[in-house]
């Protein structure tokens, strides 16, 4: 269609603004950890040396400095494989530095599970997920409802059938 | 060089648009051209600096969110990774988590059981609720409940059935009973008996059914009805399959012709009395049309991603099972249980070293040429399960991780001889190991070799240990600061010895992701 688009020639870097107006200057090569900052990318197909930036409105600086830092670290990670889609999911193990980088309060990571849901971060949304998952865990209802500060709105007759229909669960 | 500009709405007093950005218009908004950067915008920053003098900074703090906050289908992600036991407890946080538990992805995972016990319960209840499972066993007992029980059950699944994505049960006669009531079966777990009523099931009845999982408990040869209807019914593409017990060879192999081109997963084993047929010891012409039969089946999968013919316990038919399936297939799981001659382990790492990830040889290896060979398969490996009875401690290291092995997360070694030395090499190159089952480790598990499996494998989640031999195997874990980087442990399974020195120890390790304790006593 246009000039532009047709240049396979790439920026080397970008920036990207935060909603809070903050600007982060990274390798496109980050960048492109997000499927949707990737499809947008090569749909533009920038010249290098062109001035890039790309407003998040969506994403303040903490959250963004947070994906950004996650994104350089797994850079040169291997593209996961369109075949391995089926196979059965391996989500028991975070890596050492994961389980590090995501040592945060609640509040950041519902953050980042939000953000990487919408720019299409698949590693970051799995391991997010899987960490909030971890910290349901062997709890019981109760000691759920206190892990996430979540209000009980159950009356004690409502919970009654729902006991009764499990016992014919498999508990394991 | 003119800079391009992205930015999300309006503003646009400071930018031209021009013709050639319209179309990309995709993803951030509008595109604009900007002659130049506002001088009043801070400049690109990747440091720390959160000095910030633009008015988006004070909001930054006042945005926190709870979990319930969360969109529905993010919760539904989160929800996914759990297992039916925290699912059921989910269940109870609230309203909102109770109706989420119940969307039909997480649905699956609860599994609804039917036994002789609850069979009128769960009518009765039917009668009054609106029960909605997709994963149903009807258990072995309910056989006991007589005509009656399959009144009740056809009535149960007047409600029921509509929904059932998956389906355990014991009997083809229970099968045949609900026959019309199971539009949506996907995958149907079946275990034939001997007393065999074995009926005519028409498979037809269901048009989506993927995964077909059957075992004939029988002592002798059987001609099943199920397996013959299953050439017959060309609607149905299984891609996954599991086959194991008396039936007839022809029979079994015929099923696995019809359904080779859709197979992703297969488990298949044949039973003792048809290796002689294949080994000529028989009738040789018989032996050729086996023979032949097998490679007309197994030249025709094309899809094949795992395989498990660890109950084919003949080395031969394993050979020619492996031989004959193409390159083509994508197998990254492979399960033997014939003993394995090396070239069998050549023929598996020239065709499929680029997809296999999971190799399970339960059946014994020896020859150094085997290891060898492993050695240069091992890298690639994720699981790994390795019966190796006779083998010297420095072939099976040299097999396994001759170097640093990162890439193995999961080891089984079967009869293996490791002790000392050998052990604490093998440990210290395999530092990602989160599985490792020792229980049928050929040489005894001391202080020693536990202290290295404290030491080095911080990642552990799972460890087998077998019951000791001798009391004094394992006296006491003596170092406190080693016992404690094993706390993401999840599964153990030992005789009391380690756990009772845990305890006289005092230890203050928490093992806060510990779930399951086998105790043997010894």
């Amino acid at each position: 269609m246009s000039k532009v688009s047709s240049k396979k020639i790439e920026a080397k870097q970008i920036d990207f603004q935060s909603s809070d107006n903050e600007f982060f200057n990274i390798d496109v090569q980050v960048a492109k950890c997000s499927g949707r900052i990737k499809t947008f990318l090569e749909d533009c197909g920038m010249r290098s040396g062109d001035n890039v930036i790309v407003p998040l409105p969506n994403v303040n600086s903490e959250i963004l400095r947070q994906i950004l830092n996650w994104a350089n670290y797994h850079k040169d990670d291997p593209q996961p494989n369109e075949d391995d889609r089926d196979e059965e999911k391996r989500t028991d193990d975070i890596s050492l530095w994961d389980a590090e980088f995501l040592k945060v309060d609640q509040g950041i990571l519902f953050h980042l599970i939000m953000a990487a849901n919408y720019r299409d971060i698949k590693g970051l949304f799995d391991i997010t997920c899987q960490t909030v998952a971890n910290m349901m865990k062997g709890k019981t209802s109760a000691e759920i409802r206190e892990t996430f500060n979540i209000r009980n709105d159950f009356t004690p007759a409502e919970e009654e059938p729902i006991g009764r229909e499990n016992e014919w669960c498999e508990q394991q | 060089m003119i800079p391009l500009y992205f930015i999300a709405s309006g503003n646009g007093k400071e930018c031209q648009t021009t013709d050639s950005e319209v179309d990309h218009n995709l993803i951030c908004g509008p595109v604009r051209k900007k002659g130049k950067v506002n001088p009043n915008q801070p400049a690109a920053s990747t440091s720390n600096d959160l000095v910030n003098n633009l008015s988006g900074s004070a909001e930054r703090a006042d945005n926190a969110i709870k979990i319930d906050e969360l969109p529905n289908e993010m919760l539904l992600e989160i929800l996914k990774n759990l297992s039916k036991g925290d699912l059921s407890a989910s269940s109870l946080v609230n309203k909102h988590w109770r109706q989420l538990t119940d969307a039909p992805e997480l649905k699956r995972k609860r599994k609804f059981i039917i036994s002789a016990e609850n069979l009128r319960g769960v009518y009765e209840l039917t009668t009054i609720e609106d029960l909605q499972y997709e994963n149903v066993e009807i258990r072995n007992d309910f056989n006991k409940c007589g005509s009656v029980g399959h009144e009740l059950l056809f009535k149960i699944f007047v409600h029921l059935g509509g929904d059932v994505v998956a389906l355990k049960l014991y009997r083809t006669s229970t099968l045949s009973t609900l026959n019309n009531l199971l539009p949506k079966l996907i995958e149907l777990d079946l275990t034939e008996d001997f007393l065999g009523d074995n009926e005519l099931v028409d498979m037809n009845k269901f048009p989506k059914l993927k995964s077909l999982q059957l075992h004939g408990e029988f002592d002798t040869e059987m001609r099943s009805e199920t397996l013959l209807s299953l050439t017959q019914t060309p609607g149905i593409c299984l891609e996954k399959l599991s086959l194991i017990g008396k039936y007839f060879f022809d029979d079994s192999l015929n099923v696995l012709a019809t359904h080779a081109s859709s197979l992703r997963w297969l488990k298949f084993g044949i039973h003792p009395g048809a290796y002689l047929l294949v080994h000529g010891l028989k009738c040789y012409q018989d032996a050729q049309e086996k023979n032949l039969m097998l490679q007309k089946t197994f030249t025709a999968f094309t899809q094949l991603e795992v395989l498990d013919i660890r109950d084919v316990r003949n080395a031969e038919v394993t050979r020619l099972i492996l031989n004959y399936l193409s390159e083509e297939n994508p197998l990254h799981t492979i399960v033997l249980g014939a003993k394995i001659h090396f070239t069998l382990l050549c023929l598996m790492g020239q065709k499929w070293s680029h997809t296999l990830k999971c190799l399970e040889l339960w059946g014994s290896a020896v020859s150094n040429c085997f290891f060898q060979q492993l050695n240069l398969m091992s890298g690639k490996l994720r699981r790994l399960v390795l019966n190796s009875a006779k083998a010297a401690p420095r072939y099976i290291l040299h097999g396994i991780a001759p170097e640093t092995n990162g890439t193995l997360t999961e080891l089984k070694l079967l009869k293996s001889i490791l002790t000392g030395e050998s052990f604490r090499n093998l440990v210290e190159r395999l530092s990602n190991l989160t599985a490792l089952n020792l229980k049928e480790l050929g040489s005894p598990i001391t202080d020693q070799e536990m202290s290295y499996i404290f030491l080095h494998l911080k990642h552990l989640r799972h460890l087998f240990l077998k019951p000791c031999s001798t009391k004094h195997d394992i006296k006491c874990c003596r170092s406190i600061s080693n016992l404690s980087n094993l706390q993401r442990l999840e599964t153990l399974q030992s005789c009391f010895c380690p756990v009772i020195d845990i305890q006289i120890l005092n230890l203050k390790a928490k093992f806060t992701e510990l779930r399951q304790l086998h105790l043997h006593a010894c």
